[in-house]
């Protein structure tokens, strides 16, 4: 099963989401067929339908001990103006050279750099030295 | 670009969400050597990985332009599905579609059209196929609509 987020929009600028779980199994047909039905019997318009695919693999286990997801590292980017961010929760303390700088050289570093580049197509474009943050402590509890 | 999602989970079950904007030509599977080299970095357990895709073939539809038709009016089509049910709601629905009362007229063809391809793909969140239409019903109540 995978969820089919619709997003809508109506004459006076409003929006609404509407997820629905459909059956992976059936062809996307079926679901463009659904969405005609539901355009037709709204005055609002359908302005995106998305589905969620799930990347199918074995998680690692957590470390053990204190480390905290709401600590992060962060890895800016910077193409022209823009600004974007990749983090990096609960950081191996072995990335860091002291409690708030990032070892920049560090092939796991350089590497994610290479990755970020290739699924962004550069879109995010130059990686700024990375930092490690403290300051968002409000981790949601499971 | 569309938005891939990550999430991480560490020893103390605290969770993290973290959102990437991917190239349009990516999907999960291309996904897997960048999750790798995330997990490298971190002592939290990387446990999804979700990218939002597109629908293929899908089209914008039509907004009719008259300011009374609002999101915040529902229409809400229940369904059967085993011992579950599921609701289907759509914004701003055509008046047409309802009886006096304000349940849905299931013969309706708008209504009927909503109901028969809804049969054919929803399921429950544990994977479970509707079945059959109950019965529907119109809120008119405001909800969590934004201004966009």
């Amino acid at each position: 099963m995978e969820t089919l987020t619709i997003e809508w929009i109506d004459d006076n600028g409003f929006v609404d989401t509407t997820e629905l779980i459909i059956d992976d199994d059936t062809e996307d047909g079926d679901a463009q067929d659904l969405l005609t039905a539901m355009t037709a019997a709204s005055y609002a318009k359908i302005e995106k339908a998305t589905t969620m695919d799930r990347l199918s693999f074995t998680p690692t286990a957590a470390t053990a001990g204190a480390f905290d997801a709401a600590d992060k590292l962060f890895v800016p980017y910077q193409n022209d103006d823009k600004q974007y961010f990749v983090q990096v929760p609960a950081p191996k303390p072995d990335i860091l050279l002291d409690s708030e700088k990032a070892d920049n050289t560090d092939s796991r570093l350089t590497d994610l750099d290479t990755q970020i580049t290739a699924v962004t197509a550069g879109a995010y474009g130059t990686k700024m030295p990375a930092y490690r943050s403290r300051r968002y402590r409000q981790g949601l509890r499971k | 670009m569309k938005t891939a999602h990550f999430r991480y989970v560490d020893a103390n079950n605290r969770i993290a969400v973290h959102s990437l904007q991917i190239d349009d030509s990516k999907v999960a599977s291309d996904l897997a050597t960048l999750r790798t080299k995330l997990q490298a970095l971190s002592n939290a357990s990387l446990k999804d990985v979700w990218v939002d895709e597109p629908l293929p073939d899908f089209t914008d539809g039509d907004v009719v332009v008259n300011g009374a038709f609002s999101v915040w009016d529902k229409a809400h089509f229940l369904f059967r599905a085993g011992k579950a049910f599921v609701t289907l709601s759509i914004p701003a629905p055509v008046v047409a579609i309802f009886n006096r009362d304000e349940t849905i007229n299931a013969a309706h063809i708008l209504a009927s059209a909503v109901i028969e391809a809804a049969l054919v793909v929803l399921q429950t969140k544990l994977g479970v196929d509707v079945v059959s239409f109950v019965r529907g019903w119109r809120e008119k109540k405001p909800g969590e609509a934004k201004i966009n």
